[in-house]
């Protein structure tokens, strides 16, 4: 399960902060699969460090486990020639991952996202973005928890679900 | 004694039994699974659950016949999973005494929300401890079962409300709308005819011989009073001998529609 590291946080008075919830949503992934959190080139507008062992050790720590699974996310498109760049990154990251379902925060990643292969659960509403509209996700979530419902439903009474 | 109630979900499958552990675990509910029916009855039986949550389609025993046997010694709450489009298994399961259903595939919030409303208001018909006498028979609120001579006599969980209702105000007239909304719902708190109906049984299992009103004495027109050993005697004007008698012919036809609402 991918779940982008914005999903996760929440502004803070002194930065980013991960979500109260953002632990127990990690932890219930775990019921039907593994958390792989994708690490952005930036967070709520502060560049994260480009080299990416560091970048994943800055996450580890934000996060609060060592043990994380975290790789590097993927740009947001914002326009058509990006939508397929966006998908064939994408496609690296699912092989790479064996990942079946992402949870964002950004509508204009649906695009790219599903035509790789991904289900989709989208925190927040995509009505704001054509694009997205074109594009549905699987499921709109209204927050973290939410969205981790979403996942463990459809993969708990999937004929094959996971082990 | 540990406060945070204990829920029992009965599921064949694991994946399903793990959802609703972790889920309600997360809520504060203290979970412990049953793979099937025989072992729900068994789990059941040895640690008391406060509420059962059970699969309608298990290899051994249905979650429906389950459900009856629990019953038989303890009105504890019942949620049945049932499949999504399952409306005869649901209409069944509540027509014979289910609280609540949730049909599969549900969202963690679903589920969660529905067991926090039935034990709302499992609780909330719950009115208190303590062990209220009438001659031989002991009717202890606490561990919600009633006894004669020692022997414990079943009582389905609409009989077990009433008496609940009335053994916690011994003594006291209980009103007829107190009642149907304590046990059925607000709903209901103007058919007189299922609450007629449903005290007849409660006073037979009390003992009472047909046509008499034993320990439950009626106000016509305002409720009803449990008469229990040390509390003074009510005089009801125009006591029924024959409500009784007159809904003899009602209660063998009114029982299968008032079942709708047990």
């Amino acid at each position: 399960m991918l779940i982008e590291l914005d999903a996760l946080m929440i502004d803070g008075a002194d930065g980013p902060r991960p979500l109260d919830e953002a632990s127990d949503a990690l932890a219930r992934i775990g019921l039907v699969g593994t958390a792989v959190v994708l690490a952005p080139a930036s967070l709520r507008g502060r560049p994260l460090p480009q080299d990416t062992a560091a970048k994943i050790d800055l996450v580890r720590r934000l996060l609060g486990d060592p043990a994380l699974d975290v790789v590097e996310g993927v740009a947001v498109p914002d326009g058509r020639r990006d939508v397929d760049d966006a998908t064939h990154v994408w496609q690296t990251v699912v092989e790479a991952t064996t990942a079946r379902w992402l949870v964002t925060a950004q509508a204009l990643v649906i695009a790219p996202a599903r035509r790789s292969g991904l289900r989709v659960v989208l925190i927040g509403a995509s009505g704001s973005s054509p694009q997205a509209a074109i594009e549905p996700a699987e499921h709109e979530a209204r927050d973290l928890l939410d969205a981790i419902g979403h996942i463990l439903t459809a993969e708990t009474f999937a004929i094959d679900a996971i082990a | 004694m540990n406060s945070q109630p204990l829920v029992l979900v009965a599921d064949d499958e694991p994946r399903i039994t793990k959802l609703v552990s972790v889920t309600l675990s997360d809520e504060g509910f203290r979970v412990i699974t049953a793979t099937g029916g025989e072992d729900a009855l068994r789990k059941a039986e040895d640690l008391r659950p406060d509420l059962v949550l059970l699969d309608i389609v298990m290899p051994d025993l249905d979650g429906i016949e389950v459900m009856r046997q629990l019953r038989e010694y303890r009105p504890v709450p019942v949620i049945l999973l049932t499949a999504k489009g399952a409306t005869a298994d649901m209409a069944r399961g509540l027509d014979l005494g289910a609280d609540d259903y949730i049909a599969k595939p549900f969202h963690p919030d679903e589920l969660a929300a529905r067991v926090r409303a039935v034990m709302r208001r499992a609780v909330g018909a719950a009115p208190g401890g303590g062990i209220v006498h009438i001659g031989s028979i002991e009717i202890d609120l606490e561990r919600r079962m009633m006894t004669r001579d020692g022997e414990l006599v079943p009582l389905s969980r609409t009989e077990w409300l009433l008496l609940q209702h009335l053994a916690a105000n011994a003594g006291k007239v209980v009103l007829h709308s107190e009642l149907l909304t304590k046990v059925w719902g607000p709903e209901y708190r103007d058919d007189l005819q299922y609450l007629r109906v449903w005290i007849s049984r409660v006073r037979r299992k009390l003992g009472a011989a047909p046509g008499e009103p034993g320990p439950i004495t009626t106000f016509q027109g305002i409720g009803y009073v449990l008469d229990v050993d040390g509390a003074p005697p009510l005089t009801a004007p125009g006591q029924e001998m024959g409500e009784e008698h007159a809904l003899a012919s009602e209660a063998s036809g009114a029982t299968n529609g008032a079942s709708h609402h047990a």
